[in-house]
Order: C-alpha cells, then structure tokens, then sequence
C-alpha cells in the first residue's frame, strides 16, 4: 500500500470524524471504521469521565469508562460502565503488542485475545483493538491511524462541549416545558372542575375545546364535540323555538364582527334531542387584533327557571291567601256589628213572641220576623266561618264516619238524577275536626257540585291519607311536611275556566243566576278548611268537572267522643247580676230575659259605670256579665279591678267575636266562661244557671 | 447436527416426495433449505411449499440464479438441504432502506437472534439477502453491533443475475423479498470466504455516494472516472452500451489498511454517470479498480482450503455448501466450473454443492468482524462439527 492509500484511508477516517457533532456516533462510527481497516475483530473507546484528563501514573490500574465496545459480547454488556484497566494500556504511545497478560483484567472473553493495538486519544483516553493473533497487513498499524487520533481528541472534547451545551438547552428547555405543561395542567384543572360549559371554537366555528362541563350538560363526549360545527351540533335557536340561521346566530356573530354577547335565555339542543335552557356569553378570541376563533361559556338554568316557576305560583298562592284573609276580615267585622243587631231582634223578638198568645193575630208576624232573623243570623255565621272567627268546638273525629253520616242526606240534596259514589281507600282516618262544621264543607261542596251537573252525572267523595314533602309544597306552592286526609269531591259537571278556579273561594262570588246562590257557600268551605289547619285547591276544566281536594292534618291517635244528648231547658234563678253593654238595646233584652227567669239585674252602660256599680252593691252581686269590647273601660279591664277587691267573684263574657278570636288576643283566659253574639236567651240563662251552681 | 443433500434436476415431485418422505421417517423433526434455480421458480417453489406443507415438514429456502451440484453450475432444478432438526429459522421484510421499518426490522432480527441463543457465544448466523437489498453491508454493521462475537456470520444474496426485482425468499406458507432469510445454525463451525482479486497501485475517492450508488469519484461523474482508469490500467475501453461486460473483470475494491479488499462488483450504470454496485460502498472511500484473478490462478481454492482446514481439518467424504459469485462465473467463463471441480479434489469433499450467488458473506477472521463481499466463494460442510 503505497503513500497515497494511506493518505487516502486517513482522509475517509477524518472526514468520519469531522461528520460527527455527538459523541456515541463520533466514538461508534470511528470504532467501526478502525476495526473494518485493521481487520480486528474487537475494539473499544475508553474515556476519562469529562473534566479528568490525567491519571495517576504511579497508580497500577486506572479507573475508565468504556465508551462504546463492538465485537466482545461480554464487554458491550460494560458500554456506558466505568471499568479498572492496568495502566500500562494507558501510559505510553501508540502500540501493537502481542501478549495476553494486560488484557486479562479487561471484562472481554476470556483466554481468547493475544495482541492488542492500543491507540492513545491526546488526554481523552485511549483506543484498544483486541485479536487472538496478529494481523496479516504490511502496515505498521500503530503509526498510521497516529493524524487522525489527535482530530479524535479535539472531536471528542468539541462533541462534549456541544453536548453540554445541548443539554444545557435541553435542561432549559426541559424547564420551559414543565412549567408550560404545569401550567396547562393548571389551566386544564380549572376547566375541568368549573361547573360552567366552556367551549372554544375556530374561525370557522368548529369546536377545538369542550371541558367536561360542557359535554355532560350537552350529553356529549367531548371526542363527539371537537371538530365539529358546534351551530349544527347544538342547532341553535332563540328561546322562543324558531331556529337561528347562522347569520342570526350571536355565536356566528361573534366570530364575524367580534362582538360580545350575553344571552340569558338561549337553548342549545342536546345529544338526545331534547333543550337545553341556557344562558351563555359569546367572547371573540383575538390574535394581533384578528379574529381567530370565540368562546362560550354558558350554564343550565333549568334549574333556575324551575324555580322561578315555583316563585311564580308561591306569589299567586300568597297574593289569593292575603286576598282571601283581606275578605275574611271584612266580611268578619260586618258579620260581628250585625250580631249585635240580630241579638237585638231576635231577642226582643223572642220575648214578643213568648208574650203573645198563638192565636194573637200579631203572632204569626213576629214568627215571621224570627225566621228571617234567623236566616240572618245562618248568613252571619257564614261570614264568620270563612272568616275563620265561628266558634269552633274541634274533637278526634273519623272522617269516614262523618261522611257516612251525611251521605243520605247529601243524597237528598243532590237528587235521584245524581249519582253520589263514595270511595273510603283506608279506613280510621282521625282528624281533628269540629264534625258540624266538616258536614258543613260536605253539604256545601255538594251543593255546588249539584249546581254544575244540573241533571244526570256522578258526584265522587274519596278519602285517603297521603304524604305531604317538599316536591310537592315546591309544585303546588302550599301545605307543609307530614301525614294528611285527603277528601276528594268530584263532580261530572260542566267544570271552569281557570279565572273562575282563581275567585271560586271568594265570598259573593257566584256563577249562578241572581237570586239562586248566595256567593258563600265554597267560600265557607274555605273557611272552615283553613280553620282547621288544612289546605283546599281545584281542578277543573271547561267541560270536564271539578275536583276539590282537601287536606286535613291526620290524627295519628285520640279517641272518637260520642254525641252528647241535648241540655235541659233552664228553670232560672233569684241570684244577682251585674251586666254591662254599652249596646242598650242588647243591654235591654238581656236584662229582661235574664228578669224573666227570676234574677235580679243591675244594668251598666260601659266599664266605669260597671265599676262604680259593683263598689255600691258588691255585697249583693253573685256574677258579673260583661261585654268584652267596650268603651272608656273594656269588659276586661273593669273585671281585673274588680277582681281585686272581690276575687271570688265569678264573671261570664259576652263577645260579638268568636271565642277563639277573643282567646288568640290574650283579652279574656281559657277558664273565663265566654259566650258568643248572637245570644238565644236560653242559652244564656243556661250558662248563667250552670255558674251559679 | 447430521445433515442430508439432494439435488432435483427437474421438478418432478415423486422422486422429491420420495426423499422427502425417506428424510422424515428418519428424522421426524426435520427440515428443509432449498435453493431453487430461478429458471424453476414458479413451478419449484409452489411445488415445494405444497410437498412439505402436505407432509408437514418445514421448509426454508431461496431463489438463484444458477445451483452448484457434482461441482458444476445448473440452472435447473432445486437442491435440498435438510436439517435431522430444524433450526430457528425466520424470514424479514421490508429491509429496503426506502422501507419505513428498515430500521426497526433490524433491530428486531438482531433481538431474535439474540432471543434464540442459547448460550453465550456458538454457532453460525446463516443469511440470504435478497440482492435487491442495497444496505446489506449497513444491516451487517448492526447486526454485530448487537451480536458482536456471539456468532459466526455467513451467507449469500440470492435472485435474478438481470437483478430484476422478484420475490426471491420463501418458506412453507409464502415468498416475498426485500428481505432476509435468517438461520441459526447452533453447531456449524462457519464459513471461508476468499476471492484473490488484486489491486493495482492506483487510488481514487469514492468522494460522493449514495448506498449502494457511486455518484462521484474524485469528485467527478463515477462513469467517467471509471472508464478512464480501466483504459488506463487494463487498455480496455468501456463505453455505456457494453458496460457490464467488461466491467466483471474490473469491479472496484475498497482498500482496508490490512491490505484487504472488499469487492464491489459494478452491475448498472445511470444517465447521470453514477455507478450501482451489488453492496454498499461507504462515503469517502478508499477504492481501486481490481484485477481479477488470472483465469489459470488456484490461488483462491488453496486459500480457501487452508481456512476450511483450519476449521474443519480433514473435508474427506464431507459435502461442501459452496456459494459462488455470478460476476466471478462471468469473469472466469469456462473456468469457473474448473476452480469448482479443483475445489472439490483439493479439499477432498464427497461432492461440492451450493448456488451461484450476487453477493457474499463472511469474514476474514473467524468470530470477527463479517463482510459482505462480491466475486468471493464462501465455503462451508454441510455435515456438523468436523
């Protein structure tokens, strides 16, 4: 091989070298050429770890890494290790020596190599070739390779730098990326967890990003969301169920003239077909002032309008309750001043009419005007139930048996052309209920509905016990939490509007003709029903009957009393009393009732009167009858007076209010005997009779 | 490992049927490598894959140009080489460098190989490339990357001497190419591979190359360099239309500081002036334009019988798998059945069998480094440790 070949072979080698800007290829790929030169068939790179470019050569061995290996099993499982070699394989220049010796330390095969050419690389570290025997070639392979070996070194030191560099960059850049992934996570765990939808979408109006929010509410996953034309996907229309075009679309909007919208009562259509109430904002996403895409951000108010809803039949149930206690107490003041003029009437009426003989042509007249006072007196009463002011005298009733008890008479009152049904779902439903005033609801409810079948239809009367909770307080805007009877009284009749279920409950409101109905019928119904802690409502339809629901608080124990016999007529007594009316005329009558049946009264016109009264004949007066509201001094307060000059002394008020409107004032006490307005003379000399015991 | 030859000049299947048959009632986990000439091909390989699927013997094997058999080239017929137990065989695609899993195909036929070792170091890593492959010296710079000593490395490149594409590689079930058939032979001893082509003092640089392509040399058009130095050294004028003829007798040699040279045998030439060679010619390289061994020269079948000597000792009575370079055949015409018959008679063996091949494996050193050469003879016994 002549000058030129070898120049040639080193030329390949250098350019091998200088082609290189790593070190594992640079050492790999000039391994590989060396061995393909030298026909050895194992060789390997060692190197001093970076930094460290001397060995202690008064040291026997040297620690160095190997670097790459090719062609001895055993020493490529050492590429990249740290290995001990003796240092004569270190010191010295470039060598072709045959002996085993040095290499027995080597992690190669072993016994096997003979000859090593060793290779310095500058103070990088050295290149040893390992043969079983020496090669055939003329060339002295230890010169040869001796250029190039110096370009190796500063390669090798230039490939480090580079790659200190380059990790330097990487690490950097590595750095950047944590944070910016962190970053991302950050971001992308807001987006996850924010319960708004968020969606981003592209110029064209294709969606690049849907958070979890966004697909569940939508019914989507978010892999079915992005890429597609979020306007189609969703098919966008106003909340008033005509479609939106693309161009009517405020999200198209956006992305066209990146304005910003804010919808509050937009749909969006879901997976399944079905809306989706939303209210969303549409934000133009810009770059340098371009508009590249928009994001929506929108929410559910399902929920929201639900409860708007709910808000909305709550004010209507307040607005008809404040209404009906506004009536209540309007229609209770007139019916309370009428009392009194009816006690009058019937009083002195009844005085009259005892006075005169059954043949007296006189007679016939003052039963007349005892009737019609009488009638008054029902109307009254009636005012004052729905005003929820009627005395009531509540006990543990079985309200199946308070309807079997009225069933043959309400038969009589809807006809033979009506058809009454009556359906006990559960028996020993207790409620605690005054069982006249529930025979009133019955009766008046049948009335009615006899009136709105007119002939040939059914009246149903069910009784169950149902479950009161929050949905259904949420749904119908009234009742509160626990067990409840239910009565149902439907009828087969012409049914309502929904403007006349609004004022059905209101007193003298009537669809019948003049004359036929009162007016007040259902609305003491309602009355009696709220007195009794209860809740009322109506279902009806033009056409197809009403149903009345009633609900009573259901009595889980308590004991059902038996009808009392009726009280004895009263013989009288000869006892004195103080009565006090400022009313003269109720004053009179009271007095001469109370006369007639043998007691002697000492009349007081107010309070002060009543005082000075009783001071001057205290001795004598066994009990006193006030009249609870009067002028200059109340009934009550003239009785606490009195009281502390004579506390035994007994005291029986008298009220136009009902007793349990007076008692809820705190005006007269539970054990103090009341009696209301208008007053049967009989009646109050009973209950005078059965004080004076 | 006992082995068995035959060789079916025509594909009549009794007579292989029958061999095939007499094999496995012997041998019951046997196999077979068949090497098939490429004028059979189409009737040959069908005909084998149904034999020995039917039978359920299986069946390795690839296509050549010419079979080597009683020391002589036939173009006919198919040569089976049967394995008492068959070895890890397996056959890769998609090895072209142009090949998005080249890279990964490799990697994995080096990690197989690995896999089926059973010990640190034995036995021979026997490979037929297709010829069409152009990176096959790169593929073996990795595979001994990976493998390093643990193996001894032979083979050959199999296909059409045209080096028209064909599906070349085969084995029971399918043939394809572009790829490589790859065998472990656990207890072969390795190949000799020698071809005495000289080099002349003169030098040029591979300055560009592409693969298996001479683009530049000198830093001029490949063609032009070529043609000039062939005139120069040898008196003989090349022009473009009787290239390859003459270009047999003067492939390029790429010089190794050991004085070694690797062949490269120019097979095609470009519009552009560029050079295809059967294997990879490395950028920068070092290359002459050799002199072919002289026609009356024995020289390549001494060589040969020293190394087969010093792996085998006595290759009396042995069968000797011989795979001999088709550019080789060309350049010695007549003579190349000579150095075949002079083979036989210096080595001593029962009968000289094999294929011609377009390219060459082995190395210069055993357990070394391998090469892959052209104009070479590689030579191995088919018959176990000596």
């Amino acid at each position: 091989m002549n000058r030129e070949q070898i120049l040639a072979i080193l030329y390949e080698m250098a350019i091998v070298i200088g082609g290189e800007t790593s070190l594992q290829p640079l050492v790999a790929k000039t391994l590989q050429r060396l061995l393909f030169h030298t026909s050895f068939p194992c060789g390997m790179v060692l190197l001093f770890p970076e930094g460290v470019q001397h060995h202690d050569h008064r040291c026997e061995y040297a620690d160095i890494r190997m670097e790459a290996s090719i062609g001895d099993y055993e020493l490529s499982l050492c590429n990249g290790s740290p290995i001990r070699i003796p240092t004569t394989l270190l010191q010295g220049e470039a060598e072709l020596t045959e002996s085993a010796e040095p290499l027995n330390m080597l992690p190669c095969r072993k016994d096997y190599y003979r000859v090593f050419l060793k290779l310095p690389i500058g103070d990088c570290g050295v290149i040893l070739l390992l043969s079983p025997h020496l090669p055939t070639g003329s060339l002295p392979l230890a010169r040869i390779f001796q250029p190039v070996l110096g370009n190796f070194a500063k390669a090798i030191l230039l490939c480090r730098s580079n790659e200190a560099y380059t990790q330097g960059i990487i690490k950097d850049r590595q750095t950047a990326e944590t944070a910016f992934q962190d970053l991302n996570y950050r971001n992308s765990l807001i987006l996850d967890s924010v319960g708004e939808g968020i969606c981003g979408l592209d110029r064209d109006g294709n969606a690049t990003f849907v958070n979890p929010a966004a697909a569940k509410m939508l019914g989507f996953t978010p892999e079915e969301l992005k890429g597609s034309p979020l306007h189609n996907m969703l098919h966008h229309r106003s909340s008033d169920g005509c479609g939106l075009l693309p161009e009517q679309c405020p999200i198209t909007l956006t992305l066209r003239e990146g304005s910003y919208h804010n919808i509050a009562d937009g749909i969006f259509r879901k997976k399944d077909g079905s809306d989706l109430p939303v209210e969303y904002v549409s934000t133009p996403l810009r770059e340098n002032d371009a508009i590249v895409g928009a994001v929506i951000v929108f929410q559910d108010i399902t929920e929201r309008r639900q409860l708007e809803k709910e808000k909305e039949a709550l004010q209507a149930q307040l607005v008809q309750s404040q209404k009906m206690e506004a009536i209540g107490q309007l229609a209770g003041g007139v019916a309370h001043d009428f009392n009194n003029i009816l006690t009058v009437i019937m009083g002195f009426g009844d005085i009259l009419k005892m006075k005169l003989k059954s043949d007296d042509p006189l007679h016939a007249n003052v039963v007349h005007i005892l009737e019609a006072a009488n009638r008054a007196a029902h109307l009254t009463r009636s005012l004052l139930a729905f005003s929820r002011k009627q005395a009531m005298n509540p006990k543990p009733e079985n309200l199946n048996e308070i309807v079997r008890g009225v069933e043959k008479f309400l038969r009589r009152v809807i006809g033979e052309d009506i058809q009454l049904e009556t359906n006990f779902k559960e028996e020993g439903l207790l409620i605690h209920a005054d069982r006249g005033q529930m025979e009133q609801v019955l009766m008046n409810l049948a009335t009615n509905a006899r009136d709105a079948i007119g002939s040939g239809g059914r009246l149903i009367i069910q009784t169950e016990s149902v479950e009161l909770d929050s949905h259904f307080i949420k749904s119908h805007g009234y009742g509160r939490i626990g067990t409840f009877v239910l009565i149902s009284v439907t009828d087969t009749g012409a049914g309502m509007d929904k403007e006349t279920c609004t004022k059905i409950f209101e007193p003298f409101f009537t669809t019948k003709e003049t004359g036929r109905g009162t007016g007040l019928g259902l609305a003491i119904v309602y009355g009696i029903v709220k007195q009794h802690n209860g809740y009322i409502n109506v279902y009806s339809e033009p056409g197809h009957g009403t149903t009345f629901r009633i609900f009573l608080p259901l009595l889980t124990s308590g004991e059902v009393a038996e009808p009392k016999a009726p009280p004895p007529y009263p013989e009288g007594g000869t006892e004195t009393i103080l009565l006090a009316e400022d009313e003269p005329t109720i004053r009179g009558l009271l007095a001469s009732t109370l006369r007639d049946f043998g007691y002697t009264v000492i009349e007081a016109e107010d309070g002060s009167d009543a005082l000075a009264k009783f001071t001057e004949h205290c001795r004598d007066i066994q009990l006193l009858v006030f009249d609870v509201i009067m002028p200059k001094k109340s009934g009550v307060e003239t009785y606490e007076e009195i009281r502390k000059l004579c506390p035994e002394i007994k005291i029986l008020f008298l009220t136009g209010y009902t007793a349990d409107f007076i008692r809820s004032k705190g005006l007269v006490d539970e054990n103090q005997a009341l009696l209301m307005k208008p007053i049967f003379p009989v009646d109050l000399v009973r209950k005078i009779e059965e004080m004076l015991k | 490992m006992t082995t068995g030859v035959g060789y079916f000049e025509n594909n009549a299947p009794d007579g292989i049927t029958a061999v095939l048959g007499e094999w496995r009632n012997q041998h019951p986990d046997m196999g077979v490598l068949a090497l098939v000439a490429e004028q059979d091909r189409e009737n040959m390989v069908p005909l084998l894959q149904n034999l020995c699927r039917g039978m359920g013997i299986p069946l390795c094997g690839a296509v050549f140009p010419a079979l080597v058999a009683d020391a002589r080239f036939n173009t006919n017929g198919c040569l089976l080489l049967r394995f008492d137990v068959m070895p890890y065989t397996a056959i890769y695609d998609s090895l072209a460098p142009s090949h998005p899993m080249s890279r990964h195909t490799i990697q994995r036929m080096a990690d197989d190989v690995a896999e089926h070792l059973d010990r640190p170091r034995g036995g021979t890593l026997f490979m037929i490339f297709d010829s069409m492959v152009a990176n096959i010296a790169t593929i073996l710079d990795e595979m001994y990357v990976k493998l390093a000593d643990r193996v001894r490395y032979m083979g050959a490149n199999a296909g059409s001497e045209t080096f028209q594409p064909m599906p070349c590689l085969f084995d029971n079930d399918r043939q394809t190419q572009n790829g490589a058939l790859v065998m472990l032979l656990p207890d072969n001893p390795g190949a000799v591979t020698e071809h005495c082509y000289r080099a002349p003092e003169r030098m040029i640089s591979a300055t560009s190359t592409d693969g298996n392509r001479i683009i530049s040399i000198d830093w001029r058009p490949a063609f032009d360099v070529y043609r000039e130095v062939v005139e120069a050294e040898y008196n003989v004028k090349i022009d473009r239309d009787n290239f390859y003829q003459p270009a047999v007798h003067f492939p390029f040699g790429i010089m190794r500081a050991n004085d070694e040279i690797i062949v490269r045998m120019p097979v095609a030439l470009e519009e552009d002036g560029s050079v295809f060679c059967v294997g990879e010619v490395p950028a920068n390289a070092v290359l002459t334009l050799l002199r072919a061994p002289e026609l009356d020269s024995l020289q390549t079948v001494d060589k040969l019988f020293q190394g087969l000597h010093e792996l085998y000792g006595t290759l009396a009575g042995k069968d000797l798998l011989t795979f001999y370079c088709a550019g080789r055949r060309i350049h010695l015409a007549g003579r190349a059945e000579e150095e075949l018959i002079a083979l036989q008679k210096t080595t001593g063996a029962k009968q000289v069998v094999g294929a011609l091949s377009l390219g060459e494996i082995g190395h210069s050193m055993q357990w070394g480094y391998p090469s892959f050469h052209n104009g070479a003879i590689v030579c191995c016994t088919w018959c176990g440790t000596p």
